[in-house]
């Protein structure tokens, strides 16, 4: 796979559009799972995941061929949503829906507070209640939890792809886990 | 609810732990400690069984139609 892909960006590189195609095509469901998970919108996902795919073709140049295209892929993913995350204005959150429950807003879940009541735990999806619980870590905590547990990367991968120190990673991986410990321990 | 009584040293050894960074004279420690405490057991079995939570989230079954417009 690393080979394919590493002959795909060289190719790249040389002014083959097709060649990028072929990458667009090999990342994009994994993009896209990503930054949806980073903002819950699939609208809001495709757009950011696109945008990625658009940036790092446009800046393949900058790219070293020393390392691995994922890791770069996912830093541009991760920057973009995470950018993305602090423009939306403060309103949106209210509104919005929680993804992966059906009509419950950011309202009702404000009302029922952070530890709903057996039953209702038992109602939902687990794996929908799992995610929104993901998904109600800070942007920082979420991204390494997801990159680490659902994307599979290693520490040091993380490190790559967030910029950021390995003991960081390590720091954040811990209060993720943390506060992902107190909000499913009653699952 | 959470007694973390137990010194935070052994919390930390068990992310330590989980990284799969833990040293062979610590993950001896903790083992002692988990076979003589109770709590940092129980504590222990819910950060392993938050990844295992977290882990089991499928795929989303939105597909994207990237540049596809």
């Amino acid at each position: 796979m690393d080979v394919i892909i590493k002959e795909k960006i060289r190719q790249v590189k040389k002014g083959d559009q097709a060649a990028y195609e072929d990458v667009v095509a090999l990342f994009q469901n994994r993009i896209f799972q990503h930054c949806f998970r980073m903002l819950g919108n699939a609208h809001e996902a495709e757009d950011i995941a696109q945008e990625a795919f658009i940036r790092a073709y446009v800046n393949i140049h900058s790219f070293d061929d020393r390392r691995k295209f994922s890791t770069w892929l996912y830093r541009i993913a991760t920057n973009l949503t995470i950018d993305h995350l602090r423009k939306r204005k403060p309103d949106y959150f209210l509104d919005a829906e929680v993804k992966g429950t059906d009509g419950l807003d950011m309202y009702s879940q404000l009302a029922a507070g952070d530890r709903l009541p057996e039953e209702e735990v038992q109602d939902m999806e687990l794996q929908e209640y799992i995610l929104q619980q993901i998904s109600s870590l800070p942007p920082k905590y979420r991204s390494v939890i997801m990159l680490r547990y659902l994307e599979e990367f290693s520490l040091k991968e993380i490190s790559d792809i967030m910029d950021i120190p390995l003991g960081t990673v390590k720091t954040r991986l811990h209060r993720g886990r943390e506060a992902l410990r107190k909000k499913l321990r009653h699952v | 609810m959470d007694k973390l009584d137990c010194n935070k040293e052994i919390i930390q050894l068990m992310h330590i732990y989980l990284d799969g960074d833990i040293s062979m004279d610590d993950e001896a420690k903790l083992r002692k400690h988990l076979e003589d405490c109770s709590d940092c057991q129980k504590y222990f079995h819910e950060l392993k069984r938050t990844i295992t939570l977290v882990k089991s989230v499928e795929q989303v079954e939105a597909l994207p139609t990237l540049l596809k417009r």
